[in-house]
């Protein structure tokens, strides 16, 4: 028989993998100073780069695209080449796939905390940076498929299947969502703006979560969770079934981000059937992990790897329940805004990521370095700290996210507001959040401990970097045509595969997308809507910059406890100038959008400096810097030309005498605030914030105010 | 605000929905149909295609299954 010698590529492995334990580290560190920042606001040092509003995107993006996202490289670069018994297609693509992606991240890095972001949740790359995600994305995806395609097994195992899933989704996803026309090197608007921009942003939002952290996690399940078993996967039927049903479903699912929004009805229930729908392929691929180890429970009693396994994929078939639940209309009303969402979240990256990455580290490691683990009592320990640090994250987050919705919605026997203080709400949850950093401490911990164990691990053994390998090439088809031989033949094809799998999930995105091209947006519905100033636009510039909007929403929803709380619900219609928009998605504190003339200028003008001073108890990091940095207005001009591109009607020519409104109405705050015996300067940023803080909600005041 | 104002400006819009669902529905009852006609020799080969090629480290696989 014609047997074809050739070498598995370990070294990218290995280099995917020590990236994996690095950023991991990382994120979990970041994610733990903020977790403390939060009711210790101190911790921001009076500075901008360590403040809240600029680490969380930090924590996000190194947590899911650093972490989870080198882990994904090192499973499918280790996996792919064994289920298609090649080497991977090229080897430059695959160095350009690995440095490209630390290059993004570091880039990331430096320019998320220098307050350079689109704000935009887990897009809040600048348009420069997303142009190099998009290379180095096709990049692995031609490396991949490439592979695929020069396989010597003659089928595609079903682990591949969610790999190309994974990378046609994610390609569609990121340049969708990062349609933006720059004004600067470093600063761009979307295109979309208010609920188009918030439809787009979630359906991008949603399935980042579905096509980054599920599809290429189950993919990595079906190849590791079988290897370290010993034994294939319970039902390779269901998987097919699974495989289809997710990936036409999830993409749907998009618009249960903003239920109660002022988003049309008809997206946010069709948002709510899918994601209802979305319960039962989650299930069946977590059902076929557990199943999978039926008869051979008592192998997970001594093998920390399926340890690892059994509560990551048991905490997947957790979460995919919450998701559909917290999807119903009734119940999102009450978790939305509150910590119960990012308790959801945790549950998925802690436990289904981490814990999935942790279990094939432990098994890749000794293979590859072909040795035994350094130490199988510190994996263990690991695993009961590990999952005690979830617990002690996720419970109280519940519990604080329950407390809270209860304490707004909560009315007095008079019918007034039983806590109008929004503060008060909040300092009753600080034990809550003093549990969750402890939480996450404790898994920071385990995973310093594991990268002790893999450090000696990879110490006592040897690495080979080109693996040996042989196996027959891939010969035709040779069995006899029947009823079905469509799908081998699809299976064997790569490419169409690919193209399927894009039809399938365009679909779903053009169903949930187009609609909301149609809407004519630049004609606002509401008569009294007017474009920003020159200032109110800088100011909410600065507002992203700072990602404000991290902790406070743009959205009064239509409940009586909320127009009770803060004024009038939100409409569709005063959106229609927001490029982007900044509805939040947590509110960490009160919701800003009637802010606008409900405090003085003086109160914002201390408030920022010290949020204290004004709301003794406040958790509100201070912003100091704002009172001395001067407002740079060098692209005042690019902005209003931009923004009158994008359809908000600046008259011709208004970039010219844009600068002069600005100083204007700068001084004009200035002066208000010497009245009120502040001395200012009317060039520092803090006015800009001030005049957008105090434009916010009220174009629609007026006109409540003219109909009377 | 209704699903039709948006669209009213496209001609027999009513269209798309319907044949959204039916591309869904045919794909996914073909994938059921596809999957129950298999025969168990196929689907054996294929699910043990992680398992087959592990051409290293069969002391660590020996240990595993002495761990049974």
């Amino acid at each position: 028989m014609n047997v074809e010698k050739f070498n598995y590529d370990n070294q990218i492995v290995k280099l995917f993998l020590i990236a994996t334990v690095v950023w991991g580290i990382v994120a979990l560190t970041v994610g733990v100073w903020i977790a403390i920042a939060l009711y210790y606001p101190e911790l921001n040092l009076g500075i901008s780069y360590t403040t809240f509003g600029r680490l969380r995107p930090l924590h996000t993006n190194a947590a899911i695209f650093a972490f989870v996202g080198n882990a994904i490289f090192t499973g499918v670069y280790y996996s792919l080449q064994r289920i298609s018994k090649a080497r991977m297609f090229n080897d430059v693509l695959s160095k350009i796939n690995f440095w490209g992606w630390q290059t993004i991240i570091v880039l990331a890095a430096v320019t998320l905390v220098s307050g350079i972001t689109t704000s935009k949740e887990y897009a809040e790359l600048e348009w420069p940076i997303d142009i190099l995600i998009a290379i180095v994305w096709v990049v692995f995806g031609i490396n991949m498929i490439g592979t695929i395609i020069k396989r010597r097994e003659k089928h595609i195992y079903v682990a591949a299947w969610f790999y190309i899933a994974t990378f046609v989704t994610v390609a569609v996803l990121h340049i969708g969502n990062s349609i933006e026309i720059p004004v600067s090197f470093l600063k761009s608007y979307p295109v979309y703006a208010g609920i188009q921009d918030a439809l787009v942003q979630w359906w991008y939002g949603h399935n980042a979560v579905a096509f980054f952290l599920t599809t290429p996690f189950l993919g990595l399940m079906y190849y590791f969770l079988p290897k370290a078993a010993n034994r294939p996967i319970f039902s390779y039927k269901l998987s097919i079934l699974h495989f289809w049903t997710l990936i036409f479903i999830y993409i749907w699912a998009g618009p249960h981000h903003l239920l109660y929004s002022a988003v049309p009805n008809w997206a946010q229930s069709l948002g709510t059937v899918f994601s209802i729908m979305l319960w039962m392929p989650s299930w069946g691929g977590m059902l076929n992990g557990l199943l999978t180890l039926r008869g051979a429970w008592d192998r997970v009693r001594d093998n920390p790897v399926l340890k690892f396994f059994v509560i990551g994929v048991t905490t997947y078939g957790m979460s995919t329940f919450e998701g559909p639940m917290l999807s119903l209309k009734s119940v999102n009303a009450l978790a939305h805004f509150t910590d119960w969402i990012p308790a959801h979240v945790h549950v998925g990256t802690l436990g289904w990521n981490g814990f999935m990455t942790f279990g094939m580290l432990y098994w890749l490691v000794p293979r590859m370095w072909k040795t035994e683990l350094y130490s199988k009592k510190l994996a263990n320990f690991h695993f009961w700290i590990g999952t005690l640090g979830m617990v002690v994250w996720v419970i109280p987050m519940w519990w604080a996210g329950i407390t809270q919705a209860l304490m707004w919605k909560e009315f007095t026997d008079l019918g007034l507001l039983k806590y109008p203080n929004f503060l008060e709400t909040v300092l009753q949850i600080v034990p809550m959040y003093i549990m969750r950093s402890f939480g996450g401490l404790l898994y920071l911990t385990g995973i310093i401990i594991a990268s002790y164990n893999i450090f000696k691990t990879i110490g006592k053994g040897s690495f080979e970097a080109n693996e040996a390998a042989e196996s027959a090439p891939r010969g035709p088809i040779t069995d006899k045509p029947k009823f079905g031989m469509f799908h081998r033949y699809l299976e064997s094809k790569a490419v169409l595969f690919t193209a399927l799998s894009f039809v399938a999930i365009a679909i779903g995105g053009l169903v949930e997308i187009v609609p909301t091209y149609l809407i004519k947006s630049n004609i606002p519905t509401i008569a009294s809507v007017k474009p920003y100033t020159p200032l109110e636009l800088e100011g909410r510039d600065i507002y992203i910059k700072e990602a404000c909007n991290s902790c406070h929403s743009q959205m009064v929803r239509p409940f009586r406890s909320e127009v009770e709380r803060y004024g009038e619900y939100s409409k569709a219609g005063e959106f229609v100038y927001d490029h982007p928009h900044l509805w939040g998605s947590k509110r960490t504190g009160p919701d800003l959008h009637r802010v606008g003339r409900k405090y003085s200028n003086m109160w914002h003008y201390l408030h920022m400096e010290n949020p204290r001073s004004m709301s003794p108890g406040s958790l509100m990091p201070t912003y100091p810097w704002l009172l001395e940095n001067q407002l740079d207005v060098s692209s005042l001009k690019a902005k209003i030309s931009v923004m009158r591109t994008l359809g908000v009607p600046y008259e011709e020519g208004y970039e010219d005498v844009a600068l002069a409104d600005l100083t204007a109405q700068a001084e004009q705050i200035t002066a208000d605030l010497l009245d009120s015996g502040i001395i200012a300067e009317s060039d520092k940023e803090i006015i800009a914030l001030i005049a957008y803080l105090q434009r916010l909600g009220t174009d629609i005041k007026a006109e409540v105010k003219g109909t009377k | 605000m209704k699903f039709s104002n948006y669209l009213s400006s496209i001609e027999n819009v009513s269209i798309y929905p319907i044949i959204t669902l039916v591309i869904f529905f045919t794909v996914f009852i073909g994938a059921v149909i596809w999957t129950y006609t298999r025969d168990k020799d196929y689907i054996s080969e294929l699910e043990n295609i992680p398992l087959d090629n592990d051409n290293f480290n069969k002391n660590l696989e020996n240990e595993n299954e002495n761990n049974q």
